[in-house]
């Protein structure tokens, strides 16, 4: 556990409580009650992104969480709602202080950087052995796992794939959905000659990483290799053919930009300027992912027309596999607790009202459009590499802004990231010295 | 307890014990009434200052414990050498003296708008205050929904009075961004300008203005000759202020733009929360913080010379 | 050009000048009114438009019923309120000591600190000060809250009574001092009903910053019972999609405690803070 150095914060507290007494104002008062454990009455305090009057699809998660709550009197869950960039300060504020909840959401890329910082707690001997274990998809328990250990309780899967509105592809003759990057510009041209704006990319926020990685990994190259010794380096650098692997994704970006596929501005696009984007018929196609049946609940009238396919790839049909997790934090004092919830979490019963067409379990596939497009493609998922990826994803957006920006060629650009890859892997002490 | 002269001679302990009673009787007031503000200064502002500078002389990165300690000047030879720092810096200094020579300019004209005897004038005055009162979580909300480039209500009104051809992404684009940013938050800052030089201008007294007016100077005369003199203090007062204020923020630019598109807001206040929160690496933070409070102590220091320098020069000319 | 035609074109150029300038401050608050009262089919349109033929309160009564807005609003009314009370306390006396009692070894010297304190990044005290309400046991307390923000207010409090007190003719304290009345209640007696416009417009000054606080608002709590308004405001613009209609409601619920204030001691305002900042 990282813990700083008291002494001098101890001097801190004395001044201020000098201070405070000479405030003539006394602390009890104020202070809010914490929970009580007047009966055997266990409360588990969970830090989510999940507002209950926000979307449907937050609403169905919130409904699931008080279902449990409503079965299980003695082991209540007390959600603390903060959007993820929230969760991700204070997760770190509180981790060198002791004052982590028991569990929190958290994105793919956080669950190694959690793990470097020793604040999560293995989770393998709960689970090894349990008969529900075998309902998760095996692709989603790679990705919580760290050095053999399961680090943290996968809650939906996001696989990624390509959507398209099949009515905009008639008007512009398109019969088929691309199969290749070179078929995914010329569909693109086909639909702008008709004035349809053909594609939607985002260029910040989470999302934007993860769309990145899934057409870094169809490229046949990745982020960060795992070399011998077992730490992490990206190749691009010294390796020719995975440079022009990586050379030739952002290629893709620039040619779409260039062609007119996809414009500036969508740079500065975020997930959920995507999202309604598309969900509004404004872009014809895009990288998305199962969350976006949610949307054909709402009132966005061009959600019926959607249909999906694989990632159109050049070389791999591989896409990313997202895997959103609970982690459990070292020290919470009811693990067995947490574990039961979290157990019945990715159990159909839960599964099936909480993340119906996102689920981790094998079970909970909808007969839909949504439920068997995406299920199938989950094997062909890959998750982020194992190292502490939110300095490497912040470089990640910088790198499509500049492509998509005119700012650097794809070649610079595969340069420019690879070393600030290897840079922050060294700076979180992850960087193999092997080349 | 007597003090007088020959307790002073024959014993020397004594005096001394009652000039520390003395001095406790003379100003035990000062302290009792100055304590509470130092106590809070010391220990939730000094104290922090300390411990932050004690923490970029150290190896504090949350995902590496086995390796913190002692590492020198490595924090700040890393912040130098391999942060692109002076880009950041720079964006500071455009982002500072773009934001405060437009709250000043704003503001007085504002405010001298204001000083006028026009019908109205507390009607004007009310409304001239709103954007103060709007807390800067909730301006950057409200911005970032006028400016958006696919609903945005500003993008459509130029576009409808034909000063635009297409939506423009003011906050998205590399080069508009810094603009964008810096006009907002002169929207929410010139306000707190407007009312003090306003107060000033009104402290004018009276008869210098009817003698200047009596002179046949012109209203511009009349200003810079007459009324700015008086504006001096509080222009001297708000810029410090706002300098180091400007200079030093975070949320503002990090509610609009992130520091972003690319890197161009970023700032050092944006870089400091990137590496502590996004690298977790605090021992950097730490350093990039002491380098920024050195800048301003350096620029304040620069600009205190030259004033001394230039109050030398302009002296021997009599002042009217 | 005769006086009285100089007077009209000045007059006119005056009355355009400050109606433009009240376009710049009201436009985005009357985008934000005029967004929250849209019906959501209106919100999101190619052709967005300052009137609506149907409002509705409609998102308003969302935030209200749905949401523990209210709470959250009750948290940073006690909290900001309190802060103004502690923040004025203190900068009251500690303005009075530098004004008056300066002759005490490091008082005067004080005065500088305040404005040197002002040097320091707020967004590197997140982590030292977090560190210290931890220690202290004082997260998600409205007290830990309270004390966080009047440090950050008492400098600039000070700096503005200091100046406003520096102002008062010493001669008014010595009339009462004769009577033999102590330092403290002359504080009391004297010098706050004389400087009232001055404490009032600090006072806002202190409840408009904590109020709009944003950054220690969300890092010194965790409890949504504890949570303030101004960091709640990101709980509206939802995971998945941003719901500008919500979003815009909720800030125009989150300004409104702030201009009922102004409004009621808004006859201080010009005459206080102002007055007293600039000497």
């Amino acid at each position: 556990m990282a813990r700083f150095p008291r002494v001098q914060r101890k001097a801190t507290v004395l001044g201020l409580a000098a201070a405070l007494t000479l405030g003539g104002l006394g602390t009890g008062f104020m202070r809010v009650p914490a929970a009580t454990s007047a009966s055997k009455k266990v409360v588990l305090t969970l830090w989510w992104p999940n507002a209950a009057n926000g979307d449907p699809s937050e609403v169905a998660v919130y409904d699931a969480l008080q279902l449990w709550n409503k079965n299980n009197p003695n082991i209540q869950v007390q959600p603390t709602v903060m959007p993820y960039s929230q969760i991700q300060t204070k997760v770190t504020l509180a981790a060198t202080t002791h004052q982590l909840p028991d569990m929190a959401v958290t994105l793919p890329g956080l669950i190694s950087q959690y793990y470097d910082m020793h604040i999560l707690d293995n989770l393998s001997p709960y689970l090894n052995g349990w008969a529900g274990k075998s309902q998760v998809y095996k692709a989603v328990w790679r990705a919580v796992t760290i050095d053999g250990k399961i680090m943290a309780m996968p809650q939906y899967t996001d696989v990624r794939a390509l959507l398209y509105h099949t009515n905009d592809f008639a008007k512009a003759g398109i019969k088929t959905p691309p199969k290749t990057w070179t078929q995914l510009i010329a569909d693109g041209l086909k639909l702008k000659q008709k004035g349809i704006a053909p594609y939607g990319i985002t260029g910040t926020g989470v999302r934007e990483p993860q769309e990145l990685f899934a057409y870094i990994v169809e490229s046949g190259t990745n982020i960060a290799n795992r070399m011998p010794d077992g730490k992490y380096r990206n190749i691009w650098a010294t390796n020719s053919a995975a440079l022009k692997d990586a050379t030739a994704v952002f290629q893709l970006y620039a040619t779409m930009r260039k062609d007119g596929l996809i414009t500036a501005q969508q740079a500065s696009w975020h997930w959920k300027n995507l999202d309604s984007n598309f969900g509004l018929g404004n872009i014809a196609m895009a990288q998305e992912g199962p969350w976006m049946a949610t949307y054909s609940l709402k009132n966005y009238p061009q959600m019926k027309n959607v249909a999906i396919a694989p990632l159109p790839t050049d070389n791999k049909p591989v896409t990313f596999l997202e895997v959103n997790t609970m982690s459990v934090f070292k020290g919470a004092k009811h693990i067995k607790d947490i574990v039961k919830f979290l157990k019945w979490w990715v159990s159909p019963a839960a599964q099936k009202i909480a993340y119906p067409s996102e689920s981790v379990n094998v079970h909970v596939v909808p007969n839909t459009k949504w439920g068997l497009g995406f299920a199938k493609l989950i094997n062909t998922g890959r998750p982020f590499p194992d190292v502490s990826m939110s300095s490497i994803e912040q470089q990640m957006m910088y790198a499509v802004q500049y492509v998509v920006l005119n700012q650097k060629t794809p070649q610079a650009t595969a340069l420019w990231l690879s070393q600030q890859v290897n840079s922050d892997l060294q700076a979180s002490g992850e960087l193999s010295p092997q080349k | 307890m007597g003090i007088g002269p020959q307790s002073l001679t024959r014993n020397p302990s004594v005096p001394r014990r009652s000039k520390v009673w003395t001095f406790i009787r003379e100003y035990y007031v000062a302290y009792v009434f100055s304590g509470p503000a130092i106590l809070f200064l010391v220990g939730l502002l000094f104290v922090p200052m300390v411990y932050v500078f004690y923490l970029s002389f150290r190896q504090v990165n949350l995902l590496l414990p086995a390796a913190h300690g002692f590492v020198g000047w490595q924090n700040y030879l890393y912040v130098l050498q391999s942060e692109p720092f002076w880009l950041y810096v720079r964006h500071d200094v455009v982002w500072t003296l773009g934001s405060v020579l437009g709250e000043y300019a704003v503001g007085m004209t504002t405010a001298v708008l204001l000083d006028q005897k026009i019908v109205g004038r507390a009607f004007f005055r009310g409304i001239i205050i709103v954007p103060w009162l709007v807390p800067i979580a909730v301006a950057s909300v409200v911005w970032t929904w006028i400016l958006d480039p696919s609903y945005g209500i500003l993008d459509y009104l130029l576009k409808q009075i034909g000063l635009m051809p297409t939506a423009v992404d003011w906050l998205g684009t590399p080069s508009l961004a810094m603009l964008s940013i810096i006009f907002i938050n002169i929207w929410r800052s010139f306000p707190l300008y407007t009312l003090m030089l306003l107060a000033s201008l009104q402290a004018v007294p009276k008869d210098e203005i009817d003698a200047a007016l009596i002179d046949g100077a012109t209203a511009f005369q009349r200003f810079w000759m007459v009324k700015f003199p008086y504006l001096k203090i509080a222009s001297i007062v708000l810029v410090g202020l706002n300098v180091m204020w400007v200079f030093n923020n975070f949320s503002f630019i990090w509610l609009l733009t992130t520091g972003g598109p690319i890197t161009a807001t970023t700032t050092p206040a944006i870089e400091i929360y990137q590496e502590a929160f996004q690298s977790f690496n605090f021992g950097d933070a730490a350093a990039l913080a002491v380098l920024m409070i050195l800048l301003l102590f350096v620029t304040f220091a620069i600009v205190r010379a030259l004033f001394a320098v230039w109050q030398k020069v302009r002296a021997p000319r009599p002042i009217a | 050009m005769s006086f009285v035609v100089r007077r009209r074109v000045t007059s006119t150029v005056t009355y355009v000048l400050l109606g433009l300038f009240s376009i710049y401050c009201l436009f985005p608050v009357a985008w934000m009114v005029s967004t929250a009262i849209k019906p959501a089919s209106q919100v999101r349109t190619d052709h967005p438009s300052f009137f609506t033929g149907h409002p509705t309160l409609i998102n308003f009564l969302t935030v209200l019923e749905h949401t523990q807005y209210l709470m959250y609003a009750r948290n940073s009314l006690i909290v900001s309120a309190f802060t103004t009370l502690l923040s004025l306390t203190i900068s009251v006396f500690a303005a009075y000591a530098i004004v008056r009692l300066s002759q005490a070894p490091g008082v005067r010297q004080l005065g500088s600190l305040l404005l040197v304190s002002q040097a320091t990044p707020p967004v590197l005290l997140v982590i030292p000060i977090f560190f210290i309400m931890s220690d202290l046991n004082l997260l998600n307390t409205y007290f830990g809250l309270i004390i966080t923000y009047t440090a950050l207010g008492v400098p600039v409090c000070t700096w503005f009574l200091r100046s406003y007190l520096s102002n008062i003719p010493e001669d008014i304290e010595e009339a009462a001092r004769i009577d033999g009345c102590s330092r403290v209640s002359l504080v009391f007696r004297v010098i706050l009903p004389i400087s009232l416009p001055s404490v009032v417009a600090t006072g806002v000054y202190a409840f408009v910053l904590a109020w709009g606080s944003f950054t220690f608002g969300y890092t010194l709590v965790s409890s949504n019972a504890m949570r303030l308004v101004t960091p709640a405001l990101s709980l509206f613009t939802g995971l998945w999609t941003v719901e500008w209609g919500l979003l815009m409601a909720a800030a125009v619920l989150n300004v409104i405690p702030v201009a009922i204030l102004y409004i009621v001691v808004q006859k201080y305002i010009v005459g206080g803070l102002v007055a007293g900042a600039i000497k």
